[in-house]
């Protein structure tokens, strides 16, 4: 797995989380991801975002915003939020164990 | 370079990037990417050329952001069902909590209490026999709760044989009835042992989330 495919990997399920409890305009979606960090291109995330849309995982509509024209709003579905939740159950673990390797822990987890 | 201008070349380049996709990823990646740039703006005060470089800049490269589409559907058409791994990605601790069921456990509790009054001596020991075929209890434990069953179970009969050696009948029969509670006794605290083992492993677990 080449670090572009992890990062792929994590980040989708970042996405689901950031919509888990309320709705996001995709742009303010982007702009979390960018602020924390997890992408240098933010313009990446759109085909994130798109097949997300695509496997069912999210959901959008088209709302009114404040300044301009319609924007695309995006929530979670009952299988994002599945998917996410083995997502969220294996990850930390994975987390520790990889954190306690790279440390230099040879004893492992 | 007039913020306009800038916009439109950005997009054409990303849209000639793109002729590869199919049109529909196409029209929807252009069309996500200008949503964009548009929200950005709509943020700023002043718009002017530096402004929209800056918000060109952090989308990033139109050759990158396609070849992300690209690579992302590349990906799923190599594997059908991303969404529905037959393999968890960690393969968790030594005794992982989940869908699998705790019939093994059940049994072994059920052995260590119930069979204990229905079936004593044998209940208990049956019990153990399941628990140690159990995967959700570790070696130690497994350890642990043979030897509270077996030094319970054992415990009457040490106590008994000297008495009994010794010829006092008597006493050996008013302790007999004593005794005789050790050998449920044992069963239940090896089950209360080993069900608190689960409960706490199961209630790690779940923390975790």
């Amino acid at each position: 797995m080449s670090l572009t495919e992890l990062n792929r990997g994590v980040v989708e399920h970042c996405v689901l989380a950031l919509i888990r409890d309320h709705e996001s305009y995709a742009f303010d979606i982007v702009r979390a991801l960018g602020d924390r960090g997890l992408v240098t291109s933010e313009g990446t995330i759109y085909p994130l975002l798109a097949r997300l849309r695509r496997d069912g995982l999210a959901a959008t509509t088209w709302r009114e915003s404040d300044a301009g024209p319609p924007r695309r709003y995006y929530r979670i579905t009952e299988e994002g939020r599945r998917v996410l939740d083995i997502f969220v159950a294996e990850w930390s673990g994975f987390r520790d164990a990889v954190d306690a390797l790279v440390a230099g822990d040879g004893r492992g987890g | 370079m007039d913020p306009d201008a800038l916009i439109r070349e950005y997009l054409g380049r990303l849209e000639a990037a793109a002729v590869a996709l199919p049109a529909e990823e196409r029209a929807e990646l252009v069309g996500d990417v200008r949503g964009h740039i548009e929200a950005a703006l709509a943020e700023l005060e002043r718009i002017d050329g530096t402004a929209v470089r800056t918000v060109l800049d952090r989308l990033g490269a139109p050759d990158e952001i396609v070849a992300a589409e690209a690579e992302i559907d590349a990906h799923v058409t190599a594997s059908p069902s991303p969404r529905a791994p037959d393999a968890p990605f960690y393969a968790g601790s030594p005794s992982p909590a989940g869908d699998r069921s705790v019939a093994v456990e059940k049994i072994a509790l059920g052995m260590l209490t119930v069979g204990a009054l229905v079936m004593p001596v044998i209940g208990p020991l049956l019990g153990l026999g399941f628990a140690w075929s159990s995967t959700r209890w570790t070696t130690p434990q497994k350890r642990t709760a043979a030897m509270v069953v077996t030094v319970l179970l054992v415990l009457p009969v040490v106590i008994l044989t000297p008495m009994v050696a010794a010829g006092e009948i008597t006493a050996v029969f008013s302790t007999f009835g004593v005794l005789v509670a050790l050998v449920p006794l044992a069963g239940f605290t090896a089950a209360l042992y080993l069900a608190s083992a689960l409960y706490l492993e199961v209630t790690i677990v779940l923390r975790r989330r």
